[in-house]
């Protein structure tokens, strides 16, 4: 493939905490040569997840995935080929994955790089994990117009859907990019989401073993807990909304409230 | 003015704590009928901020802002056909301030009120009195399309564009009281940091001391820390942070509330 989706970035106000959630109910790996001020970084083998502190000026939550693409310029100039008013940016050379940032045609922010600007967890051989991330979902009010870009661009594979879906799904061969139709109309009956990022999701090897080790990771520890769904007539709307998308078994929350979305390998 | 803008909204994991920074720091009140399982709600006796707590699916910080306005048939008569991609939706009718919720030609979102409807209650309903030394003054978006979304906030809600130097890039639209200042959004800005994403930047307060307004806040802060504003700038990255709100602010102070929502001190 010309382009992997191998990172993925949450901000949060609890990073260190947040960090341990995923290292204890999904197995990810931290990097070895950790930077534990700037952020935690974790890992299933093939995706890296950068938990960073939320800095000021910035919102928390899930907040940018990254592709790895086998030529850096070849993918600028397939940007500028689909909109050129799409503008990249490179980054400061403290970053592990990035060497530009760029935006998609409704401005959905993605890191960029290629295999030898990588550092840290993104260039380190590592077995991968049982529970697998398989997709980083957005939600964006072009959703066909961003699904063409990505496609055209990343030469991700537009996956088959079933009738009626409003969402597009692509792959790199191992993660799912969802790129989900935003309506004002689906936040009828509670408070409009911002555009943008909207959950991740894994693979893991059996549901009911998932539920057991987030009840016992509770137990053992109350910090690490995920967020009731559901509850209200507004919790129904938001849980209803998120099982909308075809692609989980299970839906839960890691401690700060960025939806996880499960299935079955 | 056909729009009032009445209304801003704060997502936070520690919504109470937020409150009494919001409180002590800048004088807020609340109604004392304030519904606190739902939200918090503190008021400058013009405009209320929701501090709402960060619920499942939602990211935190600056969310959104909301205007009462003469008639909502008006807004949407006016908003149909003309701004392609902006729109409406009705909301549950436990809010205190909300009727609607709508979004700008960019996917801004906004609430709206109309004036004298049994939506408004809480602070929006009861008034507060002012007493505070700091009122609210502006609520500032970033987006990609400023112009086409300066021209749907002046068009459809009646915003009088004001204070824009000639070659600035910014717009700025006042009902009166409040400045909506929409500024533009590009990568590029964000050269030395992390790309924020577009929508809502930062909020401003107008003060009639800023030398008593920062003497009391480093008081509040040394004496509990919990209530201590974010401190601005340090390492590389939030110099570079620090500098880009301080070039996009009106006022001569900025500094920021424990989540790190920025925050623009303009003396009166």
């Amino acid at each position: 493939m010309f382009a992997r989706l191998n990172h993925i970035a949450i901000c949060t106000d609890h990073y260190a905490i947040n960090a341990k959630f995923y290292e204890a109910l999904f197995g990810l790996k931290t990097a070895k040569n950790p930077r534990p001020a700037r952020a935690v970084v974790v890992s299933d083998g093939y995706v890296g997840m950068n938990i960073i502190p939320r800095r000021e000026g910035r919102t928390s939550g899930l907040d940018h995935f990254g592709l790895e693409v086998e030529d850096l310029e070849e993918a600028r100039a397939r940007i500028d080929k689909f909109d050129s008013s799409i503008k990249l940016l490179k980054r400061p050379p403290v970053r592990p994955f990035a060497a530009y940032s760029a935006h998609d045609p409704d401005t959905n922010i993605f890191d960029l790089s290629e295999k030898k600007m990588q550092k840290d967890i993104y260039s380190e051989a590592r077995e991968e994990t049982v529970r697998k991330f398989s997709h980083f979902a957005l939600r964006t009010r072009h959703a066909e117009r961003c699904a063409e870009f990505y496609s055209e661009v990343f030469e991700l594979n537009l996956l088959n859907k079933k009738a009626g879906d409003p969402n597009f799904y692509l792959s790199d061969g191992r993660m799912t990019l969802a790129v989900l139709q935003w309506n004002m109309d689906d936040y009828f009956g509670m408070d409009p989401q911002r555009l943008g990022p909207d959950h991740i999701g894994f693979k893991v090897e059996s549901i009911d073993a998932l539920k057991d080790d987030l009840e016992d990771l509770t137990g053992q520890n109350p910090l690490m807990r995920s967020r009731p769904l559901g509850y209200g007539d507004e919790g129904k709307a938001r849980l209803g909304l998120f099982q909308s998308v075809p692609l989980n078994d299970y839906h839960l929350t890691d401690i700060e409230g960025v939806y996880i979305g499960a299935s079955e390998e | 003015m056909f729009a009032h803008i009445n209304h801003m909204a704060i997502i936070s994991n520690q919504y109470p704590y937020l409150q009494k920074y919001y409180q002590a720091v800048f004088g807020l009140e609340t109604s004392g009928r304030n519904d606190f399982e739902s939200a918090s709600v503190v008021s400058d006796g013009n405009l209320g901020l929701n501090i709402i707590p960060r619920r499942d699916g939602y990211v935190g910080g600056l969310d959104h802002f909301g205007m009462v306005v003469d008639s909502i048939a008006a807004v949407e008569e006016r908003m149909a056909g003309a701004y392609e991609g902006s729109g409406c939706v009705k909301r549950p009718a436990i809010r205190p301030f909300a009727a609607y919720s709508g979004h700008d030609p960019d996917g801004n979102v906004f609430d709206l009120a109309e004036k004298g409807s049994k939506n408004l209650r809480d602070v929006y309903a009861d008034g507060v009195e002012s007493t505070a030394n700091c009122t609210f003054n502006r609520f500032a978006i970033r987006t990609p399309n400023a112009e086409k979304c300066a021209e749907f906030y002046a068009e459809v809600f009646e915003l009088q564009l004001s204070n824009r130097k000639e070659g600035d890039p910014k717009f700025h639209l006042t009902d009166g009281t409040m400045t909506l200042s929409i500024m533009p959004w590009s990568v590029a800005i964000f050269a030395g940091m992390s790309i924020k994403r577009p929508g809502p930047d930062h909020i401003g307060f107008k003060v009639k001391d800023m030398d008593a307004f920062k003497a009391e806040e480093k008081r509040i802060g040394e004496k509990n820390t919990f209530l201590a504003s974010r401190r601005l700038g340090g390492s590389e990255e939030s110099e570079v942070r620090r500098e880009l709100f301080a070039s996009n602010a009106l006022g001569s102070y900025q500094t920021a509330d424990p989540d790190g929502t920025w925050i623009d001190v303009v003396q009166e």
